[in-house]
């Protein structure tokens, strides 16, 4: 990495880098349902079981409780005062913010045991470890991807159109997944030093998901919270994403922009990190 | 005195360079010194990245350490020009794995700059990059893509790695089902078929068994004759000497002699024979040693097995696939007076020294694909320690073989020059350039005795003249 690198052998690098990132997580989605008789599948199956298990939950259990406020006009959850497909909708609004969330916890979960699970690529060969977290966040990625098409899908099945400005959806996601990625460099690096770095994961994803609108509408919260919950990375995502899908409203290009250049500068430091902590990787494993 | 020795190893280095054109490098390692800290937990090493920094603010507080330190290499020196063969010997620690580590990439040194050009393959821990749930086939990609092949490459290479590595059978299997010996296979293939400019050889000229082990070698070779730059080390002192024209001996991370092989490898003979003479600790790893150029594990079983009928492993697993692989069948040792009663007590031959003669019989299957092999004989004596040898390649003369391949060689030792001890008898088939090991049994123990109280190990033909003026 030293200033010698001519522009040449920087794109040759980052084509191997992407080829190799390409193939290991191809892999590393294939070897996650290996052996599993649905295989793939399971992809598609794991997410739609929970579009019906909240779905159940909102339509039948928690019906007297949620319904009137969903049909309450001018509530931020109303869908055209259509109650009776409203039930559903309130499922699927959670289903985005928890597709959502999901990701972000895989990788955050996934990322603090990567390195010393392959410490035989440490020590023995030359590998570009770089590309190891980034794999984690791929195959999570992937996971994201499948869900945002079931989700798709139950819109249109449970009778709503679609915008325009679902073609941002990529683009919109962009800043969560610079997050991602220099999160899981971090936590890689560091959980090849600090072992119990795995359980503390565990806590924080939770954390997570109780300070964003995931579960909640963020109208719900009071007024003078609400600002402090956009520290949650996952706040301005979920927000926005609901809102390009439910009322094809384009997201705040100047949120994004800055979204964007936060998750940029997370994501190099994280490579940072991940560079100067490397060398003490053979030390330990 | 370690720079003196490392000074000298320079310049006779550059006097080598000299002779030829101007060489281009092909690995360049200057004044590289690798230190391991040892860390009693991994929280330490996180302690030592981060507070050194701290205590850099706060120059008052006492500065700690959370690790301790152990030197492998201190200070080395080398350049090896494009399509030279370096070999490095050395006794187990004396740095040489860390070397090839750290020329390789896996290892970053402490101190010091390794420059390599070159795609290098690297024979060391064989098939430690391969993802066990993989297939064959995917582990072909994922490696080649790790060694900077392009998609389009590796689809035109690897049909010719699954072929070279004769397990196409298995390709589309994870390799986590593989053997031992399929898995080396197949990251031998890998590690040679990407067109290296830069071989390192860790220890062994060859891997597998049987006729892949022959092939191997002829791949290392082929690689070799077409000018593709080797590191090899090994404890196999003849085969470093075969083998290379430049050679290292490192002893406690330093380099101890450099040059050219045949002087540094007689630097290195002379230094074990003294360890072996001044310490019998140092005597186990000798012999070690030996039984390593011994090779084949199968074969160790025999040492105690009656010397007269030795007979090479009939149900070599090579038959089966219809490759013969070239092995000693049958290894006799006698002596001319056994009958004397003399002869055979328990498992070994008795001799008397220059009285009895010996005669040691080789029977074996060469295979007729192959070029003739050779036979070499060596005799050490109890502690591993080679006394003598020979063979028929360095006496010049071509073995002979009937039409299925099968010959005897047979080697006669008259009025045996041995003076009283225990000696070994060690018998070897080697390829034609008497490089490669096939086959090799260590055959007999031999107990010399003698009238005479002479010391030493062996009786040189000798003439006495006196006179008195």
């Amino acid at each position: 990495m030293s200033g010698k690198w001519t522009r040449a052998q920087i794109l040759q690098y980052g084509f191997s880098f992407l080829r190799l990132l390409w193939q290991l997580a191809k892999r590393d989605i294939q070897a996650k349902y290996r052996g599993s008789v649905l295989g793939l599948l399971w992809s598609f199956i794991t997410p739609l079981l929970t579009v019906g298990l909240y779905t159940f939950l909102f339509t039948v259990v928690f019906k007297s409780q949620w319904g009137e406020d969903l049909a309450r006009p001018g509530s931020r959850l109303a869908m055209g005062g259509v109650s009776e497909t409203g039930h559903a909708s309130y499922a699927l609004i959670l289903f985005a913010g928890i597709v959502l969330h999901a990701f972000l916890a895989e990788v955050l979960t996934r990322s603090p045991v990567v390195i010393h699970q392959q410490a035989n690529l440490v020590k023995k060969v030359v590998f570009p470890l770089h590309v190891l977290p980034a794999v984690t966040v791929a195959s999570s990625l992937f996971q994201l991807c499948i869900g945002g098409v079931i989700l798709g899908g139950c819109l249109l099945f449970n009778g709503q159109a679609l915008g325009w400005s679902v073609l941002c959806l990529p683009f919109l996601i962009l800043p969560l997944v610079l997050f991602a990625l220099g999160a899981a460099w971090i936590l890689a690096a560091l959980g090849v030093y600090i072992r119990d770095l795995a359980p503390v994961m565990n806590w924080v994803v939770m954390a997570l998901m109780f300070s964003a609108p995931v579960l909640y509408p963020l109208s719900s919260i009071p007024e003078k919270w609400r600002d402090w919950l956009y520290l949650n990375p996952l706040t301005f995502e979920i927000e926005a994403f609901r809102h390009v899908i439910y009322w094809d409203q384009w997201p705040n290009a100047l949120a994004w922009a800055l979204g964007m250049v936060l998750g940029l500068a997370f994501a190099a430091f994280g490579a940072w990190v991940f560079h100067k902590m490397k060398k003490g990787f053979a030390d330990v494993l | 005195m370690s720079f003196e020795a490392q000074s000298k190893h320079q310049s006779s280095l550059a006097e080598l360079d000299e002779q030829g054109v101007t060489l281009e490098l092909a690995i360049d390692v200057t004044s590289v010194s690798k230190c391991y800290h040892l860390y009693a937990r991994p929280i330490d090493r996180l302690k030592q990245f981060i507070l050194p920094k701290v205590h850099g603010l706060f120059p008052r507080l006492a500065r700690a350490r959370y690790f301790e330190a152990f030197w492998s290499l201190r200070d080395v020196s080398l350049a090896l020009g494009k399509g030279e063969v370096l070999g490095v010997v050395g006794v187990n620690g004396a740095g040489k794995s860390s070397l090839l580590q750290l020329i390789c990439g896996v290892l970053q040194p402490t101190s010091g700059q390794i420059e390599v050009k070159g795609r290098i393959a690297a024979l060391l821990e064989l098939g430690a990059g391969f993802n066990p749930e993989f297939t064959g086939r995917e582990n072909i990609r994922l490696n080649a893509t790790l060694l900077g092949l392009s998609p389009k490459e590796i689809e035109l290479k690897t049909p010719e790695i699954i072929e070279f590595s004769g397990i196409k059978d298995f390709i589309d299997q994870p390799v986590k089902t593989y053997s031992s010996g399929m898995y080396v296979r197949l990251a031998f293939s890998i590690a040679t078929s990407v067109d290296p400019d830069i071989l390192v050889i860790d220890e062994a000229l060859s891997v597998g068994d049987g006729a892949f082990a022959r092939k191997s070698f002829d791949r290392i070779m082929k690689l070799k004759d077409k000018g593709v730059t080797i590191l090899f080390c090994s404890h196999n002192i003849y085969q470093v000497e075969a083998l290379c024209q430049k050679a290292i001996w490192l002893h406690q991370g330093e380099i101890r002699a450099g040059g050219e092989a045949k002087a540094v490898c007689q630097k290195y003979n002379q230094f074990l024979d003294q360890q072996s003479l001044n310490s019998t600790s140092e005597q186990v790893e000798h012999s070690g040693e030996i039984s390593n150029a011994v090779g084949n594990d199968k074969n160790q079983g025999v040492i105690d097995a009656p010397f007269q009928a030795y007979e090479g492993d009939q149900s070599d697993t090579s038959k089966a696939s219809g490759v013969i692989t070239p092995r000693i069948q049958s290894v006799k040792v006698s002596s001319a007076d056994q009958t004397n009663a003399q002869g055979l007590v328990g498992p070994a031959l008795h001799l008397v020294s220059e009285q009895s003669d010996l005669s040691i019989e080789v029977g074996f299957q060469a295979s007729l694909d192959l070029p003739l092999p050779n036979v070499a004989v060596v005799i050490a004596d109890a502690g591993g320690r080679n006394i003598t040898s020979c063979s028929n390649f360095y006496d010049r003369l071509p073995l002979l073989v009937n039409e299925r391949g099968q010959g005897v060689a047979t080697v006669n030792f008259p009025k045996i020059q041995l003076l009283r001890g225990e000696y070994r008898v060690i018998v070897f088939l080697l390829c034609e350039r008497a490089i490669h090991i096939y086959d090799s049994a260590d055959v007999a123990q031999l107990v010399v005795t003698q009238p005479g109280l002479e010391i030493g190990l062996i009786a040189l033909k000798r003439e006495w003249s006196t006179k008195a003026p």
